[in-house]
């Protein structure tokens, strides 16, 4: 795990990663890393860069990129412009994290204590039982849907929602949330034909 | 050549120390030499448990810091022959060694012993960033609690990140009466959560509690904690073994039915 939060834009603040890197690139060599960007937001050409300069320069497999310090995502800045979709082929357990500022795809499931943060809309190809936060820079257009939509919490834009707690019926099948009307509301997810 | 396994839940109290000594005694039972390694450092807890703590000389850390030879600090159990406790240094803490130095331990344990069990401490710090070094797998303990699965959910996460092959689970002190009126989550609803594979099911024993205070291993006396650790010593050693039958349709199950028939 390599933790470097840093600060200026993508180049310089690679820069600085790489002269960090430098010093311990024997230390590293042959190894798999999973490295903590704080707060950073990065595209999916600069994580792509990432990866091949960590495994060309130092021999590194990049095993994944995670925000692990961030406190939210800033409402103001930014927009939805990058529709970049992050396609993420595991289960989140307890304590992990995604954060991407275009739309999320789990295949898999995202455990309690785990949490999903997007710019864009979230999709779960499995049961949502964490903390998922859609239109993270204040975008209420975005949209939450799961196989099964069981989360602690939901923030989609500027609102956030709960379960209510006696919720006695848990429909059996995909659901989405979303903001009608000013409130966040949950129904199920049809079919195109059927809405 | 051996293989480490490490004992860990993220969650204290769920049963690792319990569970490391009883497979530990189990395996040993079924001719295999086992070395326990207590990784609590500075809260260690597994000598006791085995009634062998009035025969520590030297510990791990001694080890470590080459202040003795590995073969002095190993304490031959006082049923089992083939049985070893590698003790934990009660007056260090934690920072006392590094993973590098579980690691070399680990290799140097695992040419002498067929199986090398480490009981890792509480936490996700760096006594079990230490515990977790040296083994080649994980058994993961819980107890049908929401916390206590969360934790282990967790602990699964970093094992994974660590690049560890998928752990086995041991779900400890069910209560399958309790399960039956819904109070206490069932063996599917962990499994829904942690999606990993079962290594053994583990019921709730007052014998457990007698057997700790006593340093005997459950599976030396006659119990259904004892009977399921040793089913569970025999899945690690490759047999297929059922799980135990816990439910109404168990011995007890049948036996209750019948009396209350009358």
């Amino acid at each position: 795990m390599v933790r470097w939060e840093g600060e200026g834009d993508f180049e310089s603040w690679k820069e600085k990663l790489c002269h960090k890197m430098d010093t311990a690139s024997k230390f590293f060599r042959g190894s798999v890393v999973t490295l903590d960007i704080g707060s950073r937001l990065l595209t999916t050409r600069q994580l792509l860069e990432l990866e091949n300069l960590f495994l060309e320069r130092y021999g590194v497999k990049l095993l994944q990129v995670v925000n692990g310090s961030q406190e939210r995502a800033d409402w103001s800045s930014g927009s939805r412009s990058s529709q970049g979709t992050l396609l993420v082929k595991r289960t989140l357990r307890s304590g992990q994290r995604v954060v991407y500022e275009g739309n999320v795809v789990i295949l898999g499931d995202v455990n309690p204590g785990a949490e999903v943060v997007a710019g864009g809309d979230i999709v779960v190809m499995g049961h949502l039982r964490g903390v998922a936060q859609a239109g993270s820079f204040g975008d209420d257009q975005a949209v939450v849907v799961a196989f099964r939509l069981r989360p602690t919490q939901l923030r989609v834009g500027r609102y956030i929602g709960r379960p209510p707690e006696d919720r006695v019926e848990e429909p059996d099948c995909p659901e989405i949330a979303r903001v009608h009307q000013g409130e966040l509301v949950i129904e199920p997810f049809l079919p195109v034909s059927q809405r | 050549m051996g293989i480490a396994y490490v004992i860990t839940s993220g969650k204290g109290g769920v049963g690792k120390t319990t569970t490391t000594a009883n497979l530990g005694a189990a395996l040993a039972q079924m001719g295999r030499s086992v070395v326990m390694v207590d990784a609590d450092i500075g809260l260690r807890n597994l000598d006791v448990v085995m009634g062998l703590e009035n025969r520590i000389v030297y510990d791990l850390v001694d080890v470590v810091h080459g202040h003795c030879r590995l073969k002095q600090a190993l304490v031959r159990d006082k049923r089992l022959d083939n049985l070893y406790l590698l003790p934990a240094a009660q007056t260090k803490d934690k920072t006392a060694v590094n993973p590098q130095q579980m690691r070399d331990l680990s290799r140097q344990l695992k040419a002498e012993f067929d199986f090398v069990l480490v009981d890792c401490p509480a936490g996700i710090e760096q006594g079990f960033r230490n515990a977790i070094a040296g083994a080649d797998q994980a058994i993961i303990v819980t107890t049908p609690e929401v916390a206590s699965v969360r934790d282990a959910d967790r602990v699964i996460g970093l094992l994974e990140a660590e690049q560890l092959p998928p752990p086995q689970l041991v779900v400890n002190r069910l209560r399958p009466g309790m399960v039956a009126r819904g109070d206490m989550l069932a063996i599917e609803d962990v499994l829904e959560i942690l999606a990993v594979k079962l290594l053994g099911i583990v019921p709730d024993d007052e014998s457990i509690v007698v057997s700790t205070n006593r340093g005997e291993p459950a599976v030396l006396g006659r119990s259904r904690a004892g009977e399921a650790y040793r089913n569970i010593a025999r899945r690690l050693l490759g047999e297929e073994v059922p799980f135990m039958d816990l439910g109404e349709n168990g011995l007890f199950g049948r036996l209750r039915r019948l009396l209350a028939r009358r």
